[in-house]
């Protein structure tokens, strides 16, 4: 994979008008507890070969910055732990973006099929488990707010 | 100037709408298209189009069926890819089919303008 904090920044930083940062954080039981979304990413033969999981603040930040919503739109929502329509269809191209971090010479066609809101559904579960490689990022999107996503892959 | 825009994501379109502001192609007349089937009706509907920005993959009928359509009716009409992917596989088959440029996702107004620049001139 090329997941580190340099590439998710330039990927991700690429999607929103305002300056934006990300930064390694150390995996743990924690940040995938406070995960409230996990996308789908599959092969060519539409096997699934990485997760992405993320918590309420980076989905409503990212969300309502590339939709250019008022901030107070994604704090409210991240207040009340709700995940607006509006930001999760957003969230959907930050997913479908990030699939380009799972691409390797072996895998090249790594897509993003669809996410998962709620609880981890048990074949996610029992993919994380299994994962050989989960990085975790904090990721700030200047004058919104910051959130964690997690890579997971196979 | 008159764009046609096709993709299956609301929120992709906005980000194309976005980049071509940035680009200077703020003034174009923009038309939306959510799939390759109804861009290509759009297409024939309005033959005076100067420029098609596709997505790849894409419900009904994908951005290479498009492109192949479009070839077909004889326009050289400049068709740009917009994509997530894009293999060199992917570029070798877009320009066999007569595909002019590809963007890559995620873009801002300069990849736009690299990429539209040489086929359309710069924005006035």
């Amino acid at each position: 994979m090329n997941n580190d904090a340099i590439n998710v920044h330039q990927l991700l930083g690429r999607l929103f008008e305002k300056p934006c940062s990300a930064s390694a954080k150390k995996f743990s039981k924690q940040v995938y507890k406070s995960s409230v979304v996990y996308g789908r990413f599959v092969d060519d033969k539409g096997d699934l070969v990485a997760v992405v999981s993320a918590d309420a603040p980076f989905v409503c930040y990212t969300g309502a910055a590339i939709m250019m919503l008022p901030a107070a739109i994604a704090n409210d929502a991240t207040e009340a732990d709700e995940l607006p329509e509006e930001l999760t269809e957003a969230f959907g191209e930050v997913l479908n973006v990030l699939s380009r971090l799972f691409n390797t010479p072996e895998r090249p066609h790594c897509r993003y099929t669809t996410a998962d809101y709620g609880k981890a559904p048990e074949d996610i579960k029992a993919f994380i488990k299994a994962s050989s490689s989960r990085d975790s990022f904090g990721f700030e999107v200047g004058g919104y707010g910051d959130g964690t996503v997690t890579l997971f892959a196979a | 100037m008159k764009i046609l825009v096709a993709d299956d994501s609301r929120v992709m379109r906005m980000l194309v709408r976005r980049g071509l502001r940035q680009a200077g192609y703020g003034n174009a007349e923009i038309t939306e298209a959510c799939d390759g089937a109804e861009a290509y009706k759009a297409f024939v509907a309005e033959p005076s189009f100067d420029l098609i920005l596709s997505d790849w993959n894409m419900p009904n009928m994908d951005g290479y069926g498009f492109l192949q359509n479009v070839r077909a009716d004889g326009s050289r009409i400049p068709f740009v890819f917009v994509t997530t992917e894009c293999t060199e596989e992917m570029r070798e088959k877009a320009k066999e089919a007569g595909a002019d440029r590809f963007i890559v996702k995620p873009f801002d107004g300069d990849d736009v303008r690299f990429a539209l620049e040489p086929l359309v001139g710069a924005a006035a």
